[in-house]
């Protein structure tokens, strides 16, 4: 099998979502030596880019875009350590993602990180229900590019406005860029805490890490 | 889409009720009798043993009605085009549902009305053929430029831009003929068009108890023709018959019965439709109501009288808004569940609202969910271990992140699967799911504008099967016979002043 034909192959287990596929697929892949910037553009990354855009349109439903991401991920997990071995795909950016206290609900947390992942950002996710204190600590940590924090109700996104002052307290707002989501929380929300940027939903999301990034 | 039917029907009448309100139409029949206005009919009931008084009023023999009843058949298949929309009508196994459009047209933006043209009927067809939920079409007036072609101009509209089921009415009997000419052209011939009938028709008794001369003219071409026929009673509750709905009922059931006896004798085994419209009467305005509590009483009922009479039954929904609005909605949905729930055999309405006077493309949308919601209360709930999913249940709370229960469902091939077969989202975008800073950024757009978005996208893409070449030169040659064309006419005007035309 050339290499063209197994990146194809790869490509339509992704659009299968078939993680073992994939998975199997790609470790062939590394084994033949084959070239793995191809198999994660061509094979990995762009189906997820098509299935994404036919989200965005409507044309599909959320369970077949984080199925595909799933798919996508799996086989990404597989290259990416090989890759930053040899340099040859550097992360781009890293994000520091959690649920605020007071706030189990995670879902769509759990989606922008896999969107966000499947993109090539590095991804530190502290959970649910988390307090502001974890947020700061844990950016004190890992000093990341931006912390990302969603709100489902209006009784937890208030721990929204405590993280933006508790960023400035501890001397790190200047140094990270903040993102605010959540069914809760609107473009009003963003601009009344001060927060650098909101997104409307997981797709929008990654767009606007990359904007934030200046990786668009 | 499963059709399987999972759910009991609910039976709104006994059967010691039901045997009540048949007994007393057949003592109608008999008693009060049926006013025919046409010599010839009266002629031919009278030799089959009916007795004539004065006034043309018939009396129906008991034997008479039953045996007729007897010849009617169980179960009809209607034809499409396209045989894969070909429908088997009886016994409520299945409702059918379709459209019909009426005489003046709701245009977008203005909610304004115009006189309906031959192109709004082309419209119309093309998006009852795309819209699956749609299994045929009535042509209750259209194409207004050709006079009194209109059925005709209507039918032609229809085996054009739909590949199903058309039925027309009209009240002129001379426009059968036409119709019949191109439907036979195009299954190959009268006698095939027995078979394959792609074309059905109907006529209303004039209530109380009474067939006029159009009337029985009508019915005798349909049974030359050999075309299944409707017969329609639509008994105004409290104005043209009893409010009360076991005396409507039984009324109705009359009127039906002697349309059927006028069928039996012209053409034997004809295939006729009971098409049972509720008809109501509002007291403040003493309008025909469409959408009255009791019309949606009697919806319930009418399913149930077809599989007692053993022929099938067909019901409408319409509302008496005259624009597309809340009222519009509940009217029509409301109606829609009531006849799915009831088993008629056909379901009628959607896109028609002003009290069965307008016709509204942005209505489509609203009248594919609602089937589709009703459909899928009728299928049930599957209770399986696939259905259960305990084993994914037990996956999913497995799965724990820093102490916490971290699954969820929507990634996985189940969910992806079921949402499918029993949830059924849209892939339209016409009913708003957004969150309300999207839905702003949306434009802030309501059904209407939605609706309208959706469906003239659908008439500019939508492709429907052409007409063969000889069924063009067919239809040539009929206009040319009959002189069909478009007269000098404005196409705007105003809503008749009452309903006096339907």
């Amino acid at each position: 099998m050339s290499q063209t034909d197994l990146v194809e192959k790869i490509r339509s287990a992704v659009l299968e979502y078939d993680e073992k596929k994939v998975v199997s697929l790609v470790k062939d892949a590394v084994d033949r030596k084959i070239d793995l910037m191809k198999v994660l553009d061509d094979g990995l990354t762009k189906p997820m880019a098509e299935i994404g855009k036919k989200f965005e349109q409507g044309e599909i439903f959320l369970s077949e875009m984080m199925l595909t991401a799933n798919a996508c991920l799996a086989g990404v997990n597989l290259v990416k350590p090989l890759m930053l071995q040899k340099k040859a795909r550097a992360t781009l950016g890293k994000i520091l993602l959690g649920t605020v206290y007071g706030d189990i609900h995670d879902i769509g947390k759990n989606i922008v990180r896999i969107l966000l992942e499947v993109e090539g950002f590095e991804v530190v996710d502290i959970g649910k229900d988390q307090p502001v204190d974890k947020f700061v600590q844990t950016a004190k940590e890992i000093e990341p590019d931006i912390v990302a924090s969603s709100a489902l109700l209006t009784t937890s996104r208030l721990q929204q406005q405590l993280l933006e002052d508790a960023l400035k307290k501890a001397g790190m707002r200047s140094k990270v860029k903040t993102l605010v989501g959540g069914a809760a929380v609107n473009e009003e929300w963003r601009e009344k805490i001060g927060a650098d940027a909101y997104a409307m939903d997981a797709v929008l999301a990654v767009h606007t890490v990359k904007e934030l990034l200046g990786k668009g | 889409v499963r059709h399987d039917l999972r759910l009991k029907r609910p039976e709104i009448l006994s059967r010691d009720e039901l045997d009540t309100i048949y007994l007393s139409a057949v003592y109608l029949l008999k008693k009060v009798g049926v006013q025919i206005q046409h010599d010839e009919t009266v002629n031919l009931l009278k030799d089959n043993g009916c007795d004539v008084g004065k006034h043309n009023i018939v009396h129906f023999p008991e034997h008479l009605v039953k045996e007729c009843l007897q010849l009617a058949p169980s179960q009809i298949t209607l034809c499409g085009r396209d045989p894969k929309r070909d429908m088997k009508l009886g016994r409520g196994t299945h409702t059918y549902t379709g459209v019909t459009f009426m005489n003046h047209i709701m245009e977008y933006p203005d909610r304004k009305y115009r006189i309906s043209t031959m192109k709004d009927c082309m419209d119309i067809y093309r998006l009852a053929d795309y819209y699956e939920s749609i299994d045929f079409t009535h042509n209750c007036q259209g194409a207004m430029e050709y006079g009194k072609w209109n059925a005709y101009a209507g039918y032609e509209a229809g085996v054009s831009y739909s590949t199903k089921h058309c039925h027309i009415s009209t009240p002129i009997p001379d426009v059968i003929d036409p119709i019949c000419e191109l439907a036979s052209a195009m299954v190959g011939g009268k006698e095939e068009l027995r078979k394959r009938p792609i074309v059905s028709a109907q006529y209303c008794a004039i209530s109380p108890l009474t067939w006029n001369r159009e009337g029985c003219e009508t019915l005798k071409k349909e049974a030359e023709w050999g075309i299944p026929t409707y017969i329609v009673a639509e008994d105004m509750m409290g104005a043209t018959a009893p409010v009360s709905l076991a005396g409507n009922l039984a009324q109705k059931i009359a009127e039906f019965l002697s349309g059927n006896v006028l069928m039996q004798l012209m053409d034997r085994e004809h295939p006729v439709i009971f098409f049972a419209a509720d008809e109501g009467f509002d007291f403040r305005t003493s309008q025909c109501a469409f959408s009255t509590i009791n019309n949606h009483v009697l919806k319930w009922a009418i399913g149930q009288i077809g599989r007692y009479l053993d022929v099938p039954v067909k019901s409408c929904t319409t509302s008496d808004a005259h624009v597309l609005d809340a009222q519009w909605a509940f009217e029509h949905s409301f109606g829609f569940l009531s006849g799915m729930m009831s088993g008629v055999d056909e379901l009628v309405g959607g896109i028609a609202g002003g009290a069965g006077l307008t016709t509204c493309l942005e209505a489509y949308p609203l009248f594919d969910e609602s089937i589709i919601t009703a459909r899928r209360i009728l299928e049930g709930i599957d209770v399986n271990a696939e259905t259960l999913a305990l084993d994914l249940i037990e996956e999913i709370c497995a799965k724990i992140e820093n102490g916490l229960r971290a699954g969820y469902f929507i990634d996985q091939r189940h969910t992806l699967k079921w949402m499918n077969i029993e949830q059924r989202p849209r892939r339209d975008m016409v009913f708003n799911k957004d969150k309300l800073d999207m839905w702003e950024k949306m434009g802030s757009k309501d059904y209407y504008q939605r609706a309208h978005q959706e469906v003239k996208k659908i008439l500019r893409e939508h492709e429907v099967t052409p007409l063969p070449e000889d069924a063009k030169k067919k239809i040539f040659e009929i206009r040319k016979q009959y002189e069909i064309k478009p007269e000098e006419r404005s196409t705007t005007g105003n809503m008749p002043a009452d309903n006096s035309s339907i």
